[in-house]
């Protein structure tokens, strides 16, 4: 793996530093040095001329010590050996420095040969021609001014070199630091150029991704980062096309299965548009093809509101359509969302040709009508002669007039059984029809109370009717409703125990009317709540032993109910009571209605 | 004393129906069908029945077949039907071809007495 794109700028900033800072170190040492040299070069040129001053003024007293002749040997040597102590420094001054010390030697050299040849001879008194003393004399001197000329003229030299140094090795630092700063840009730029192209490569390979080119790919490399980035997209890159693979594989077997399946499914998009139909579809609603509206195709077989009401998800009956020997069952469910969101994200119809299913249900309801008309003559009789034998009871003994009653009562049995069964296969046929009228409740309710009234009575309950005042009217079959009212009164009769409350209570609930018919009895268990309104479904076993009926009544109470554009509802509780509800659509004044009740009440 | 002829196709019917009416005083002809009905209607004059029960189906001629020959004719006589169907649509309005009354089996007969005495006071 490459070193990481920080690990490189880290390395990239420490090369530049050291770079900036080796040059910047090295130039202010240099200069320093410089300075130090200069400094210490002058000094002893100033102490080397100073040297020198010192040995003019001994050979001054040198000779000054001289005029006295012989006399003067006691202080011409001490005036010689202070002469010989500043000739010994200067030596030890000029030390190391040729040209100095070439000078110095000169000058020792001159004052030796002028003290052989004129100081001793003096001494001894014998002294020189003045034109010999002035010949040495000179020469003494003479070396001397050059030597001090010389260190004068050393230190200018000095000068001048050190500030040629000083301007060479300025300019020498300024060039190492734009040397190191060009040195960093080009590593900079060297870093970024080594990661912009891994990025072009990924950019380049996203794009492909993005237009359907499962199979791009990114050659690692670059920085670590870009390394890794380029190992991540590889691997999201195989995911994708992986999961691509999955996701067509089961299309396809989805597809396969579609086509294979007798059902008919068509899918609908949110606007309500066919989007797809499979070959049982195609042949069983020829008219949902691909690209028609729905809502147009199948306008004609499924009411609109229906229709509507399917598409949105909230329709969960088979919907039936066609007839004789052509039906189909519809169903719907939404794709997605929560109920009622659905219509956003589209819907699945299915469609079921339950032509055969219908055929064998018309072939059961014929059977079922044409046997109770059947059984209908044998009973007339059966119930008639019985009745013939009741009306001469008094020649029975009380025996048979026991049996009689029975047989009576048993063929009464029969009679609401066959009745009930005649009315459920009529509602199943689709023949049970209902021709509605316009109604008040209250006279409704009375009516079936009324009838009900002397058998409650009977059994010490107490029977009790609450009806809100102004109630909307209906529109209902005034027979058919009371057939519902009594069902639900026989069985609050029958199923509660003796002096037990029975409460019809009428009253308007949104657009509706609800009529309720309450109960303080045992109750109905739980589990049987929900199947309550199921065929042939009673209640506890013992009971509806001793209470009989035909098990039929709530199930035809429910298709009545439900004929009417209704709904009936159960809640009850073990041990406090039940209630039914029958919820039927008021009737909403028209607008002449309403005028006609503002004008009778204003006047 | 009221006539009434009663046309049905079960022997044990017109037994229960004839028993019936007797008892309670009526003078009850019987037919086994539409045609044997018609028979028994066009016998000698004066012997006409007051009140006729017609069952509806009936073998080669049904009651309602009777019911519209009778008011074709011009005949006033009140007709009740009775019928095993309980659906009018079955059996068409009656009413609107001209009975009197509809009963539906099994027969009440407080229903179909209080019937006969409206259509034939005493």
């Amino acid at each position: 793996m490459n070193p990481s794109l920080a690990n490189r700028l880290r390395i990239g900033f420490a090369i530049t530093f050291a770079l900036l800072a080796g040059v910047t170190v090295i130039g202010v040492g240099r200069l320093f040095q410089l300075r130090q040299d200069f400094e210490d070069d002058t000094t002893r040129s100033f102490q080397v001329e100073i040297a020198g001053e010192h040995l003019r003024q001994a050979f001054l007293v040198e000779q000054t010590t001289l005029r006295d002749g012989p006399r003067a040997r006691g202080t011409y040597r001490r005036a010689v050996s202070s002469a010989n102590r500043a000739a010994a420094d200067a030596r030890a001054l000029a030390s190391g420095d040729e040209g100095a010390e070439g000078l110095v030697q000169r000058r020792i050299v001159a004052e030796r040969r002028w003290r052989r040849a004129i100081a001793r001879p003096t001494i001894a008194g014998r002294s020189p021609p003045p034109t010999r003393q002035a010949r040495f004399a000179d020469r003494v001197i003479r070396t001397g001014d050059d030597l001090i000329g010389r260190e004068i003229t050393h230190r200018e030299a000095l000068r001048d070199d050190v500030a040629g140094d000083t301007r060479m090795t300025a300019l020498l630092v300024g060039v190492g630091l734009i040397s190191g700063l060009i040195a960093a840009v080009l590593l900079f730029s060297g870093l970024i150029a080594s990661m912009r192209r891994p990025l072009e490569r990924l950019v380049g390979a996203a794009g492909s991704l993005a237009d359907g080119d499962l199979r791009a790919r990114v050659s690692v490399g670059g920085p670590a980062e870009t390394a890794t980035l380029g190992t991540a997209f590889n691997e999201m890159a195989d995911q994708l096309q992986s999961a691509y693979r999955r996701v067509e594989e089961s299309r396809e077997r989805l597809a396969i299965t579609l086509e294979s399946l007798s059902d008919g499914v068509i899918t609908v998009d949110q606007t309500g548009v066919v989007s797809d139909a499979n070959p049982a579809a195609r042949r069983l609603l020829p008219e949902a093809s691909p690209g028609t509206q729905v809502r147009g195709a199948l306008s004609g077989p499924i009411p609109a509101r229906q229709l509507e009401r399917m598409l949105a998800g909230r329709e969960q009956e088979e919907i039936h359509i066609g007839e004789g020997n052509a039906i189909l069952a519809i169903t719907a469910s939404t794709l997605g969302g929560e109920e009622g969101e659905g219509q956003e994200r589209g819907a699945v119809l299915s469609v079921r040709d339950i032509s055969e299913r219908a055929r064998l249900e018309h072939m059961k309801d014929e059977f079922v009508l044409t046997a109770s008309h059947e059984l209908r003559s044998p009973l007339t009789s059966v119930q008639g002669f019985a009745e013939l034998l009741m009306l001469e009871r008094e020649k029975l003994d009380p025996k048979q007039a026991e049996t009689v009653e029975i047989i009576l009562d048993n063929t009464r049995h029969l009679v609401r059984l066959l009745n009930d069964l005649l009315d459920l296969a009529r509602s199943d046929a689709g023949r049970l029809t209902i021709s509605p009228v316009t109604i008040d409740v209250p006279p409704l309710i009375e009516d079936s109370v009324r009838t009900m009234r002397a058998q409650t009575t009977m059994r010490h309950q107490t029977l009790e009717t609450e009806i809100e005042p102004d109630l909307p009217q209906i529109n209902v079959e005034p027979d058919r409703i009371r057939q519902v009212l009594v069902n639900l009164l026989s069985n609050a009769r029958d199923y509660c125990q003796d002096g037990a409350t029975i409460r019809v209570t009428a009253a308007r609930v949104d657009d509706d009317v609800e009529i309720a018919v309450a109960d303080d009895g045992p109750g109905i268990p739980k589990a049987q709540v929900e199947h309550i309104f199921e065929r042939f479904t009673r209640g506890d076993a013992g009971l509806t032993q001793r209470v009989g009926g035909t098990g039929l009544g709530l199930a035809i109470s429910k298709s009545l109910v439900e004929l009417h554009g209704g709904s009936i509802h159960l809640s009850s509780t073990e041990g406090v009571g039940s209630t039914f509800r029958i919820v039927l659509p008021a009737l909403q004044p028209t607008a002449e209605e309403v005028d006609a009740t503002r004008v009778m009440e204003s006047s | 004393m009221t006539r009434i002829l009663v046309a049905d196709d079960s022997e044990t019917i017109l037994l229960l129906l004839r028993t019936r009416l007797e008892m309670e005083g009526y003078d009850v002809t019987t037919a086994v069908d539409g045609e044997e009905a018609m028979q028994k209607l066009g016998g000698e004059p004066g012997s006409e029945p007051d009140v006729i029960l017609l069952d509806a189906m009936m073998p080669r001629k049904s009651g309602l077949d009777v019911l519209r020959e009778l008011r074709a004719g011009g005949s006033r006589t009140p007709i009740l039907i009775v019928s095993a169907h309980q659906e009018q649509e079955a059996i068409g309005d009656v009413s609107g071809h001209g009975a009197d009354g509809y009963i539906r089996k099994p027969i009440d007969f407080d229903e179909l007495l209080g019937h006969i005495r409206q259509l034939a006071p005493d």
